[in-house]
């Protein structure tokens, strides 16, 4: 049994196969076959070999007729070797003697091939590994079938190790096979993090360098509450996380009764719950759970996931789809927040050595209003549709957010004078992330339409926290005193304003804060679809005076520990059950 | 009844020794014979016919390897392989055993 620990992104207890999808694609899991299955993976292995030999052969034709015969000859050695009788009856006997899968069989066979001409003297010897290696991922595709050409075509659960994963692959992946994601890199922030919380699976990442260690096909653990990660677990460890997993079913199950209740809380007050999303294909799941609307679209995906920068149609396509989608119901769309290094074919700046003090979100937007006004105009395109309404994020000061208004003012004159149709009834709103967003609220709610805080952030730049810093990540915690003074400062102001104000950041989302929330005056969640639930079921089981009594006192305590303490004893005592 | 056995020795020539194009020349002409084929070097013996073996013998320019095979074709087999190798192993040589090459 070894341990890992990472951060925890994503909560939840997940135990399962594994499959890695390093840089190199899939490798193979040491699975055993049961003996009635001995013949027919080996008809398996077969056809694997028939299928890559005709695929070599057509090569070495096509190369054959382009470049002549001298360039074909690589692939009439590769033929010989993928034909050779030699390896096939090693094959063989490690399939019919050890039971091992044809998968890992060809994987071992041929490494250990690659391992003798990697030890041979002379250069020529070292190609040849790679020719072995060249066959290897040849029949490995043959065999794993798609399945190795993207986490999508997977067809069964899978809890996925990676160095790393890319935007573009975790959108493609199957939501109902994957059941859990470890990454070697990664922060909190990483969109690993962000996906695994919008389909609600354990996800620990960070936890370097491991993949070694660990072979497909072998159980493992992952505590994502915790952030651990637990390779070849005894026999206690599995009995004691399947007993926790057991709790969440069951609490999952009481939750889904919830479904079609209003959040009301018990004294009659109206929650508002709204979905967090950053796909299209989340709405549905936010609506399933409950949700009013979309409190917080993050329109990011769009630049993670093309190599080309999107265009006017691609963003009014995707905004288009989030409405529709929503049949009516509202929808904040935030505008770009990412760092330069997350732009494709983009400039570097040149100092950015503190990228989350630096030139990203709305900064970046502002010195490159080109690419500003693109999303800017698709996002008034697409008020035609339905309710839309538009946010700023990281909005440090005033003039950052008139100018941001003003790009705004200029995209929608340009539309007028092209004749194409948008609403000028919008509300603009922005996120309240920044320490001095919160100290100048009383300006800005002259400026805006709405708010948002936006905790992550905030959190973050308050506390003076790198949450994806080991060493420090532990001061991170939305339970320090003077983040909820924070809130409590921006939620007042707005309130003494007539201004609405919502809250989308992680913190919400999490039901041991619901009662200071709501004790703080919040009346709208905007969450990622999993947390619906159970915020709601916090809602239904509390009163408002009870939540101000409560946050009251909470409010005096001096430390992020006693918070903490106060909040989970409040919660168990009104949520026995809950799971913290 | 007693197979056939014939031995002969060769050196290599090419100048990468015997690397992938010899030994996928030399594995295509010795799985042409019935007789079973070895080849011997500094004291590894490995089946011509099969491409990976031969390339785990690291058998160098200069090196000599014999050549052992067994069987009714075994004459035929030294005598093809041989000629494959005396021709450093142009690929003609290939084509011209195979006319001669029972089955």
């Amino acid at each position: 049994m070894q341990r890992l620990q990472g951060i925890a992104v994503s909560p939840g207890v997940a135990i399962g196969e594994a499959i890695i999808f390093g840089n190199e694609g899939f490798r193979i899991s040491r699975r055993f076959l049961p003996r009635e299955a001995v013949a027919s993976e080996l008809a398996r292995l077969d056809q694997a070999i028939a299928a890559a030999a005709k695929e070599i052969d057509l090569n070495r034709q096509r190369v054959a007729e382009q470049l002549g015969d001298d360039y074909a000859a690589i692939f009439s050695a590769h033929l010989q070797m993928l034909q050779d009788r030699k390896l096939r009856e090693e094959l063989e006997q490690m399939i019919r003697d050890r039971h091992y899968s044809p998968e890992y069989s060809v994987s071992r066979a041929l490494r250990r091939y690659a391992k003798v001409f990697l030890s041979l003297e002379g250069d020529t010897m070292a190609e040849r590994a790679n020719d072995v290696f060249d066959i290897e991922k040849r029949l490995l595709r043959h065999l794993l079938g798609e399945r190795r050409e993207g986490l999508g075509e997977l067809t069964g659960e899978v809890l996925i190790l990676a160095h790393n994963l890319t935007p573009s692959e975790t959108a493609n992946l199957n939501p109902n096979f994957v059941k859990g994601f470890v990454t070697e890199t990664g922060g909190p922030g990483s969109h690993t993090a962000i996906v695994a919380e919008a389909l609600d699976i354990p996800a620990v990442v960070g936890t370097g360098p491991f993949l070694t260690e660990v072979s497909g096909g072998e159980t493992l653990i992952i505590d994502g509450d915790n952030g651990l990660v637990i390779l070849q677990p005894d026999e206690e460890t599995l009995a004691r996380y399947r007993h926790e997993v057991d709790e969440h079913k069951q609490l999952a199950a009481k939750l889904e009764t919830l479904r079609d209740l209003p959040s009301d809380t018990l004294d009659g007050q109206h929650v508002t719950m709204f979905g967090n999303i950053e796909f299209p294909a989340e709405v549905k799941p936010c609506l399933d759970r409950g949700a009013e609307g979309i409190g917080l679209y993050r329109t990011e995906f769009l630049y993670l996931t093309r190599d080309v920068q999107p265009s006017e149609s691609d963003h009014l396509a995707a905004y288009r789809e989030v409405i529709e989608a929503l049949d009516g119901r509202p929808v904040v769309m935030r505008t770009l927040d990412l760092g330069a290094d997350k732009i494709p074919n983009f400039p570097m700046p040149d100092d950015e050595r503190n990228p989350f003090l630096g030139l990203r979100s709305t900064r970046l937007a502002l010195k490159h209003v080109d690419m500003f006004r693109i999303q800017l105009r698709a996002m008034l395109r697409a008020t035609t549709a339905g309710p839309i309404k538009i946010m700023f994020p990281l909005i440090t000061n005033l003039l950052e957010l008139r100018r941001a208004k003003m790009v705004l003012s200029d995209a929608m004159e340009d539309l007028e004078e092209e004749g194409i149709p948008f609403s000028r009834d919008i509300d603009i709103g922005m996120m309240v992330e920044v320490p001095s967003a919160v100290v100048m609220m009383d300006h800005f709610v002259q400026e805006v339409d709405f708010f948002s805080i936006g905790t992550n952030d905030l959190i973050q730049y308050a506390l003076a926290v790198d949450r994806s810093n080991k060493d420090v990540a532990s001061l991170y915690t939305g339970s320090d005193p003077s983040i909820l003074r924070l809130i409590k400062m921006a939620i007042d102001t707005a309130a003494q304003h007539d201004k609405p104000i919502s809250m989308c950041g992680q913190m919400c989302g999490n039901p041991i804060y619901t009662m200071v929330l709501l004790g703080l005056g919040l009346r709208t969640f905007s969450v990622v679809p999993a947390a619906i639930p159970e915020i709601k079921r916090v809602c239904r089981s509390v009163t408002i005076p009870q939540c101000e009594e409560f946050a009251a006192r909470v409010m005096s305590l001096e430390s992020a520990r006693d918070v903490k303490t106060a909040l989970r004893e409040e919660l168990i005592k009104i949520l026995p059950d809950q799971l913290i | 009844m007693a197979d056939l056995v014939i031995t002969k020795s060769f050196v290599v020539t090419s100048k990468n020794g015997l690397h992938i194009r010899p030994a996928e020349q030399l594995a295509r002409l010795a799985n042409r014979f019935a007789a079973h084929i070895g080849l011997i070097h500094e004291s590894q013996r490995v089946d011509a016919k099969s491409i990976m073996e031969m390339l785990t013998l690291g058998a160098r320019e200069g090196a000599c390897v014999v050549i052992e095979a067994r069987g009714s074709d075994a004459q035929e087999a030294v005598d093809a392989i041989l000629a494959l190798v005396q021709s450093e192993f142009a690929e003609q040589a290939t084509e011209a055993t195979s006319g001669d090459s029972p089955s």
